[in-house]
């Protein structure tokens, strides 16, 4: 049997919210974690645990739905719920799975939910080249910077840093973008907002990890994941 | 808006095909969300009223924009798509004295859109309670 997928509602219209969740019932398919009103709240629960899926209004009150795929620090797959057609090229930027406008029938429900699979890496599909260096713009120039000498990159909202052992290097970019160049193999996010060079860490303490003597936080959501990478004897 | 052979038939101003599609027979949901909408509904309008008072362009399109989503679950096409209008002038206009005649249509247009919600929820309760 299909396992379930794990799913949140981001909608500030109850109406539409309750629609949503009663489809996720009726579909068998989806385990509705949470429905959340606003971006804040949705991004709280988010920092304690991931979801599958996200099923994410754009417009609502504090902050849009893009804004909330900005923040994430793990790769949902997202269906995009609104009733504004303008969104769409927006959601194609974000490789969101699907686009519902809103109202929609259970019929155009099921066939966005049928294209979010569960996260499963195919055993013959070679891994992902990563190269050994990146290029980013500072200041009007390409910088080279060799991964090896990246100690650990902290998001800072719109902007990201990049601390190397004689320099920081600040970058407009996301965390997420991030996620998908760097290699995973070397590089871990251990918090919302920051990503380490796993090779770079010294120690770790509680929730802390020490690189050259400076100190990056791991978040509740990405702890158990840490500890599984550090090859702990 | 007669019942024909034992099926429901919603009333004229009502996108029909659209509700039959978005409900699938489920006349008891039908009529919660009408009333969920009927609920919902007089937020948006005061925010759309207050935001039009105070000149800000972008509350008002946020909150037609609201009203327009409610009024798409119920099928009312007509207030639908002047709520879109006024949301699409918004994109444009710097001021909410441009949306006088817009604004002037769609509150003439509020009253008859709620009767027929109301009656809608009534008739769906009915219909739904003898069919059980």
């Amino acid at each position: 049997m299909k396992n379930k997928l794990s799913c949140i509602i981001v909608e500030d219209l109850p109406t539409a919210a309750n629609f949503l969740n009663r489809f996720c019932s009726q579909s068998g398919l989806l385990d509705v974690a949470g429905i959340f009103p606003d971006v804040t709240s949705a991004l709280r629960f988010l920092d304690e645990r991931t979801v599958d899926l996200i099923f994410l209004d754009v417009e609502m009150p504090g902050g849009t739905g893009f804004e909330l795929m900005d923040k994430l620090t793990f790769s949902p797959k997202v269906i995009l719920t609104t009733s504004k057609t303008e969104y769409a090229y927006n959601a194609f930027e974000y490789y969101v799975t699907d686009f519902l406008k809103k109202p929609f029938t259970y019929k155009r429900f099921l066939e966005a939910v049928e294209k979010v699979s569960p996260p499963a890496p195919e055993p013959s599909a070679p891994a992902p080249a990563y190269k050994d260096h990146l290029f980013i713009k500072v200041d009007q120039k390409l910088v080279k910077l060799a991964s090896e000498d990246i100690l650990y990159i902290e998001s800072m909202g719109d902007y990201v840093r990049f601390v190397t052992p004689l320099k920081k290097f600040t970058n407009l970019n996301t965390m997420k973008n991030l996620e998908e160049r760097l290699d995973p193999q070397v590089f871990i996010k251990v918090h919302r907002s920051y990503i380490v060079n796993i090779n770079k860490i010294d120690d770790l303490q509680g929730n802390i990890i020490y690189i050259q003597k400076q100190e990056v936080p791991i978040g509740k959501a990405h702890r158990e994941q840490v500890m599984q990478r550090l090859n702990i004897i | 808006m007669k019942q024909q052979n034992g099926t429901f038939q919603f009333h004229e101003s009502l996108n029909a095909d659209f509700l039959n599609d978005l409900f699938v027979g489920d006349l008891g949901y039908a009529a919660e969300v009408f009333n969920d909408v009927v609920i919902e509904l007089p937020q948006y309008w005061s925010d759309m009223e207050t935001a039009y008072g105070e000149n800000n362009v972008a509350d008002l399109q946020a909150a037609a924009h609201k009203c327009k989503t409610l009024y798409a679950y119920v099928g009312l096409s007509i207030i639908r798509d002047r709520l879109q209008v006024i949301e699409t002038l918004c994109n444009s206009a710097t001021d909410t004295a441009t949306l006088v005649e817009e604004m002037k249509e769609l509150r003439l247009q509020r009253p008859e859109a709620e009767r027929i919600i109301l009656d809608e929820i009534k008739r769906l309760k009915n219909f739904h309670e003898k069919q059980a």
